[in-house]
């Protein structure tokens, strides 16, 4: 039997990673991997916002996102790793407080919703190496890309802290580095592979001016470093803040030009998928070095 | 009571939430500080130091400032505090109370509940440039319209009552 999932892209991928939702769908279809559209997911409410003036009614703006899903009994995909961990969050909070679930139900009742509780929650990365199994993948491989050294970038969302969803374990994460292997390349450790990017964390004020670059540059020196070809992330906001974090350094006289892909990406390349339906025209670091090793 | 505390969760249970989050076990080990992204890059932000003045009651003084918008909530204070006190839902419940007392928060929140009162999401789908400079939208790439949320309108009037009463 094939698998099966509703689609939850959430905010970055819908209106700005579009290369990711493609690239995404493209993988998943040669996977033969079922993504159903659903016409009622919206913001997943990431902690920074409604939830910071007034944590109930953020609460159940993110858990009416996983009485959508419980209604159509399939677990939600999210592509998104702060979608992942917000709505982990949110079943977590609710699963374990009785009152809170009471407060955020009346709320989702008057828009004719109950969470329930019966909700599987997964990601890109937990369907590929938990669902589909890396085994499998493997035998899909028909490029492998044994010239590649990729520098995984895990963030932070993903899996802090392990109590909401045990992803995996936050402190030497190894999914992520096992699905890069898969497909034929080198993982690289480096130190900031876990470490927080700010898109998904704060959009405002001097923390998302000003030390979001200094992260970035952060994260980027130190994969550099270590001789990567590129960065491989898990979420459409670490990809956008490592790429236009790049593109301010040049700004600074810094010029990495890290390509920076998502997983689904050099995933599309080894499955023998063609660059322009991954979407890498829209990279906004050059990824001719990446290609040139293939 | 000012007119921002519209909510169930009312001021005295967001007081005492902070009470239950047991700041006063906390051995100042520092870890959560050592592992802050916020702490490395801006000055006046530390977790260790906001427990701290949780455990001796000076909440007020905390409102005011301004630290307690900086977080970027990566959650790694949580994930390393030994005593499992956790400085990323104590900035939570200290936010939800400054915005209660009509205390400042940043400029840019009120735009993006706004937005997703609007729309559902954080912003609309935008064209995006390719590295040539040509503009590609979800259409050019063949992808399905964006789904868009249902049943959104008791929400509306909830968030319609946040909004207005953070423009006080």
């Amino acid at each position: 039997m094939s698998l099966e999932y509703s689609l939850y892209p959430g905010c970055v991928a819908t209106t700005r990673e579009i290369g990711y939702e493609l690239a995404v769908r493209n993988v998943y279809d040669q996977l033969d991997i079922k993504l159903n559209k659903v016409d009622d997911f919206s913001c997943c409410q990431p902690a920074c916002l409604v939830h910071s003036i007034d944590y109930v009614k953020g609460l159940a703006l993110t858990s009416r996102n996983l009485a959508v899903a419980e209604e159509l009994d399939l677990p939600m995909m999210t592509l998104c790793s702060s979608c992942f961990g917000n709505l982990s969050r949110a079943k977590y909070m609710l699963d374990t407080n009785p009152r809170l679930k009471e407060d955020v139900n009346k709320l989702l009742g008057k828009a004719g919703r109950e969470y329930k509780g019966t909700v599987q929650i997964e990601h890109v990365v937990t369907t590929l190496y938990n669902d589909y199994g890396k085994e499998k993948l493997g035998s899909d491989i028909v490029n492998p890309l044994s010239e590649l050294n990729v520098a995984p970038f895990y963030g932070c969302h993903i899996f802090m802290p392990a109590k909401y969803s045990d992803f995996d374990d936050p402190e030497n994460p190894v999914k992520l580095d096992e699905l890069i292997v898969t497909t034929g390349a080198k993982s690289i450790d480096y130190h900031e592979k876990t470490s927080c990017c700010i898109g998904c964390g704060s959009f405002f004020g001097k923390v998302s001016e000003e030390a979001s670059v200094r992260l970035a540059e952060n994260i980027v020196r130190s994969a550099h470093e270590k001789g990567a070809d590129c960065i491989v992330t898990t979420c459409p906001f670490c990809i956008m803040q490592l790429e236009i974090g790049q593109i301010k350094l040049r700004e600074r006289d810094m010029r990495f030009n890290i390509p920076t892909l998502h997983y689904v990406d050099i995933l599309g390349l080894a499955l023998g998928i063609e660059p322009e339906d991954l979407g890498f025209d829209l990279r906004r670091i050059n990824i001719d070095p990446v290609i040139s090793k293939l | 009571m000012t007119s921002r505390d519209k909510s169930d969760f009312n001021t005295k249970e967001l007081e005492e939430a902070i009470r239950k989050m047991h700041s006063e076990v906390c051995d100042q080990c520092g870890k959560c500080t050592s592992a802050c992204p916020v702490t490395k890059e801006i000055e006046g932000f530390n977790p260790r130091q906001l427990v701290t003045k949780v455990a001796l009651g000076q909440i007020d003084e905390l409102l005011a400032e301004e630290a307690i918008w900086t977080c970027t909530t990566c959650l790694k204070c949580r994930e390393r505090c030994p005593e499992e006190i956790s400085p990323y839902d104590i900035i939570l419940v200290l936010r939800n109370l400054a915005y209660r007392r009509g205390l400042n928060y940043p400029v840019g929140y009120d735009d993006f509940i706004k937005g997703i009162n609007e729309r559902g999401y954080i912003s609309s789908p935008q064209q995006m440039r390719t590295r040539d400079g040509e503009r590609v939208s979800r259409v050019n790439l063949g992808l399905p319209e964006p789904q868009v949320p249902m049943r959104m309108n008791a929400f509306k009037g909830n968030l319609e009552e946040l909004l207005k009463a953070g423009n006080d």
